[in-house]
């Protein structure tokens, strides 16, 4: 569908009105919208540790230290510096 | 990576650091092993089998009481190891002298129990119904501060102890399980909030209860969904979402008990712990990868 350039300002006015008379900000559209399709923008992956040679069963972060422990099935515990 | 350590062999394996940063222990089917931070010294090793290569006939450092580890914490002021497994008994050990303390704590089902749920129809093969009727101790987890602490077996999904001056440690709310786990491999989880108000926990089947840790009341029980399943939540630091594993990464609105976002993972994944300051999520999963995620959005 073609729309000549007015209409098409005047809708763009008009959503913009809409959008500020609403009691809730834009974010809380997308909010809804996750309900149904939630998004995945929340997490993004930065490593992939892959050097055991088990599945690894359990895993803690140091409470100070940048240091990452995991411990696989064959009973390896690798120590993981995490800012490396 | 810095440094790979040897410890012991497990099915479902704990490994933690202790709080004030200077002690690591990890615990298997064998026994506990613990080091030094730093150094990565054994500092104590503390032993239910010998290691095949080790067996001179001498038992006598042996704790034949043990059973297999599943379960291993430090209390919040470092000063002691709590351990549990296939013992239905949560042992504690003083980390200066490494002495065993007494008594230790029975996890055993109570007469008032529920009674051991039916394994689900359609068993793997090599998986026992036997397997089911077990309440070995699978999570042990302190708040940051306060006398409590909670556990979970199979049987019973989740325990809240309190310190009591006479007594010890004594059981004062016990949540019933609301469903087998799909496997007897299969984990369970649960954790505090960082204030210690909350607790929330998960089973394998898609099951997640959050819990006010001072009422011992569930606030909300979100049957995350049948055709999933979690194996292991965490809280942000904030104490405001939880994120959960299992099939996905998901994050769930602690207020409201909604879903808030949803992830798909390269493979299942089987536990999720969160950095101190919240940035990142570490996951293991089961094509043995373990990812790290930054959290990008926070509320």
């Amino acid at each position: 569908m073609r729309l000549s350039p007015m209409p098409q300002v005047c809708a763009v006015f008009l959503a913009v009105a809409l959008l500020n008379s609403l009691p809730f900000s834009s974010t809380t559209a997308t909010a809804d919208e996750s309900k149904s399709e939630p998004a995945n923008a929340d997490f993004k992956l930065v490593a992939a540790l892959d050097k055991h040679d088990e599945i690894v069963m359990t895993l803690d972060f140091h409470p100070k230290l940048s240091l990452l422990a995991t411990a696989s099935r064959d009973g390896q515990v690798r120590i993981w510096d995490t800012k490396k | 990576m810095v440094k790979t350590l040897r410890g012991h062999e497990s099915e479902r394996g704990a490994v933690c650091f202790s709080p004030n940063g200077r002690l690591l222990a990890a615990g298997g089917y064998s026994g506990i092993r613990v080091w030094k931070v730093g150094r990565w010294q054994v500092a104590q090793e503390i032993k239910l089998l010998a290691d095949e290569d080790e067996v001179t006939g001498d038992f006598e450092d042996l704790d034949f009481d043990l059973g297999a580890i599943e379960a291993l914490q430090f209390s919040p002021d470092s000063r002691r190891l709590y351990g549990g497994g296939d013992s239905r008994k949560i042992h504690v050990w003083d980390t200066k002298s490494w002495r065993k303390q007494e008594p230790v704590i029975g996890h055993e089902p109570m007469q008032n129990d529920p009674q051991p749920m039916a394994p689900p129809e359609g068993l793997p093969p090599g998986v026992e119904i036997g397997d089911f009727a077990t309440c070995e101790v699978q999570f042990i987890q302190f708040p940051k501060k306060g006398r409590v602490f909670a556990s979970g077996g199979r049987t019973h999904a989740l325990r809240l102890w309190r310190w009591h001056k006479k007594k010890g440690w004594l059981t004062f709310k016990k949540f019933a399980e609301k469903a087998a786990p799909a496997l007897p491999t299969e984990r369970m989880d649960a954790r505090f909030s960082a204030d210690g108000t909350l607790l929330a926990s998960a089973i394998g089947t898609g099951h997640i209860e959050i819990v006010d840790v001072k009422k011992g009341k569930v606030l909300h029980d979100i049957a995350a969904n049948k055709s999933t399943f979690v194996t292991s939540v965490e809280f942000a630091p904030d104490g405001k979402s939880l994120y959960a594993t299992g099939q996905g990464l998901k994050t769930w609105d602690v207020s409201t008990g909604e879903l808030r976002a949803s992830m798909s993972l390269p493979s299942t994944g089987r536990v999720v712990r969160r950095s101190r300051d919240g940035k990142h999520l570490a996951i293991a999963c089961e094509d043995r990868v373990v990812r790290i995620y930054a959290v990008t959005s926070e509320d």
